[in-house]
């Protein structure tokens, strides 16, 4: 185990942390015909994400 | 054996000069720098033979420089140069014979702006001896299995003293032809070669060039345009790591994506079956959760037919949330292969309400048509809802991203490993 | 084990190699027996130059994990030079023979006679025999004197002492060695060992 390794692991778990949140909430999963058709409002949970014109 | 330690400098019984010893009591040649006579070590310097010896071969190296050798001190005592000869082509380099009084003889070869070490090779190898007829008649690259290691072929060479000088712990003679049937390992390279006195298994490996340079005090050389096979292949130090700790993540990766991907959250509209003479139908649902995906499920009944769904979606508050069109077309038939199926009766909606509240989904029928005479167009269109759904999307993705640095370090070392084996004289009897 | 002591100057023998049969007086150098710890005298011990080794007397030598106690050094001449002996113990208790050749290392234990090639008299160059399931054949037959003796040994060694010997190697790179003496011989098998695969224990 080394420095290296350490960080290595770390980022698979956050990876899998972050797939794990994502896809939970359905970020960015939208139908895109429905994204584009959106013309008001915010997704998923404030502060995540951007809005969409 | 030892040389007793009374023996440290003697005269050429050819021509008088002074000879430094600087080898072992095994040292059985030694040739006169001045006049090329090679000379008897073992038996009083009594002259042997006559070296022409006209030219001096180029080399970083020179007899009784010193240097470190896996931590242990070694003198340069002989040099050699070696000519190879094939159709046209000539190849040449030098091999130094080196010497330490503790851990005995070796050689280290300047060959093409390289300098590799060569020593005797004392483990067994399976098979015992690879001569130039075995690989004349393989049908496959052989192989030999070395201290628990793979060497593959990799070329056969006829060699030729041109220029001899120093001790040697055996007896040069001009002429003399070697032939050496090299396989290539990871990280050595190992040598089976005849020679008209005897048989010798001998290991090469490629030490890091300028800096032996420098231990030995050599001049600094430009690093050679040549890539040598022995050099081991450029190889992440945790390749290894990365592509376990890389899978074992996106096989979790891939398991939770399958997972999530049948979580369909909960249903907030049970199916509705709309009789397509009673559309545009609005039908109204609760959504509570702003923050998952919502699912909207459409399905039609066509058999060898099409129709073209529209839904719009109205918010708590008489909002229009979206308007869209799903087409769903489902054909089926028999031929020569069997029956066969195309399209689908399904479509789904996925959005993030805005907010929580009563939704009003209409329904209509645009267009449909059908595909041939066997097919029964559109008639019912179910349509149900659910909330709080999950994606699998992400860790789909999360587990191609978790195997790409590992697969990228693999395929470095591969395109590396390749590059070594550019210059083996093998050819595949198959390949055309 | 109990005390020992040189019956020439007194001086008292290291029990480690007073356990072997045949052992060198450290401080005056004489050659001694040991015959059911009644110590007698057996000759000189003769002239070892100083030369740089792999390792001493009273060394550890690892080699492949295993360890071997150096509890004697025999030096033999032929000719122009010379190669040294070293008597050995390992791990188990087991004597072993480690010859040092420059860079030339081959590790060896004794065989039963019964298990060795049969014959008096040393066999010549190119002789094959079958032992322990390998096949050798004798590339080397020469004479040795022994020159010099230190430390502790099985056998009865005496320094001016000359035999025959041969040495036989296998395919697999396996080593056989014969010693023939008026009125003996022994055979010993082992194997050759990278001289850069073999780390040293310094002793006391």
């Amino acid at each position: 185990m080394n420095l290296f390794r350490i960080v290595f692991l770390l980022c698979l778990a956050l990876a899998i942390g972050g797939a794990g949140y994502l896809s939970h909430y359905g970020v960015w999963r939208d139908s895109t015909d429905i994204t584009r058709s959106i013309r008001t409002g915010t997704y998923g949970p404030s502060g995540v994400g951007g809005r969409v014109k | 054996m030892t040389r007793a330690p009374e023996l440290r400098a003697i005269n050429c019984t050819a021509c008088g000069a002074g000879l430094d010893v600087r080898g072992g009591g095994r040292v059985l040649a030694h040739i006169c720098p001045y006049c090329g006579t090679e000379l008897a070590a073992n038996d009083n310097y009594r002259a042997l033979s006559k070296w022409q010896n006209l030219k001096r071969p180029t080399s970083p190296l020179k007899i009784g420089m010193t240097g470190p050798v896996r931590g242990v001190t070694f003198t340069v005592i002989g040099t050699l140069e070696m000519e190879e000869r094939w159709g046209s082509q000539v190849w040449t380099w030098v091999d130094h014979q080196i010497y330490s009084p503790t851990h005995g003889y070796a050689w280290l070869t300047w060959e093409d702006g390289h300098l590799v070490l060569t020593r005797k090779y004392r483990g067994g190898t399976e098979p015992g001896w690879i001569s130039s007829d075995t690989v004349e008649r393989a049908d496959h690259r052989p192989s030999v299995r070395a201290d628990g290691r793979r060497f593959r072929y990799y070329e056969t060479s006829t060699a030729r003293i041109t220029f001899a000088e120093g001790e040697f712990n055996w007896r040069p003679r001009m002429g003399d032809r070697f032939t050496t049937v090299s396989l290539l390992g990871e990280e050595a390279m190992l040598g089976f070669t005849d020679s008209p006195t005897e048989r010798e298994v001998e290991i090469t490996t490629w030490p890091p060039q300028a800096e032996t340079l420098a231990a030995w005090g050599a001049e600094p050389q430009p690093k050679s345009p040549v890539r040598h096979p022995i050099r081991p292949a450029w190889r992440l130090r945790e390749q290894g790591f990365m592509l376990t700790a890389g899978g074992i993540a996106a096989v979790i990766c891939l398991v939770m994506g399958m997972v999530f991907s049948l979580d369909n959250g909960r249903v907030v509209l049970d199916e509705r079956s709309l009789a397509i003479g009673a559309l545009p139908a609005e039908i109204g649902f609760e959504l509570t959760d702003t923050e998952r995906l919502a699912i909207i499920f459409l399905g039609g009944d066509v058999s060898n037919s099409w129709a073209f769904i529209e839904a719009a979606l109205t918010g708590p508050e008489g909002e229009t949330i979206f308007e869209v069109g799903r087409e769903v077309g489902y054909y089926h038939g028999r031929d020569s292969d069997g029956t066969w199926t195309e399209g689908s009766r399904d479509a789904t909606l996925r959005f993030h309400p805005p907010q929580p509240g009563a939704y009003t989904l209409e329904i209509d029928v645009s267009e449909a048509g059908v595909w041939n005479r066997s097919g029964s167009p559109l008639s019912t269109v179910t349509v149900s809802a659910r909330e709080s759904a999950s994606s699998g999307f992400w860790f789909f993705a999360a587990a191609g991203l978790m195997l790409l640095p590992g697969m990228l370090a693999a395929i470095g070392h591969a395109i590396s490993s390749s590059r070594r084996w550019s210059g083996s004289d093998w050819v595949d009897e198959d390949d055309d | 084990m109990t005390d020992l002591n040189c019956p020439n100057c007194g001086d008292r023998i290291d029990p480690m190699i007073a356990g072997r049969r045949h052992v060198v007086c450290p401080s005056c150098g004489t050659s001694l027996l040991i015959e059911d710890e009644a110590v007698r005298e057996a000759g000189q011990a003769g002239v070892m130059h100083d030369v740089p080794t792999l390792f001493r007397l009273g060394d550890t030598a690892i080699v492949a994990g295993d360890r071997f106690r150096i509890l004697g050094h025999a030096r033999f001449s032929y000719g122009r030079g010379w190669w040294d002996e070293f008597q050995a113990v390992d791990a188990e208790g087991l004597s072993g023979w480690i010859s040092v050749d420059e860079g030339d290392v081959a590790i060896q234990a004794p065989i039963p006679l019964d298990h060795a090639p049969r014959g008096t008299v040393p066999p010549a160059l190119g002789a094959q025999f079958n032992v322990g399931g390998e096949r050798y054949h004798v590339n080397e037959a020469d004479e040795a004197t022994c020159m010099a003796l230190r430390g502790g040994f099985d056998e009865d060694l005496a320094v001016g002492e000359t035999y025959r010997f041969v040495n036989a190697v296998s395919a697999t790179g396996r080593l056989l060695s014969g010693e023939f003496w008026p009125g003996g011989r022994a055979w010993f098998v082992g194997r050759w060992v990278d001289p850069f695969d073999v780390t040293v224990e310094r002793g006391a």
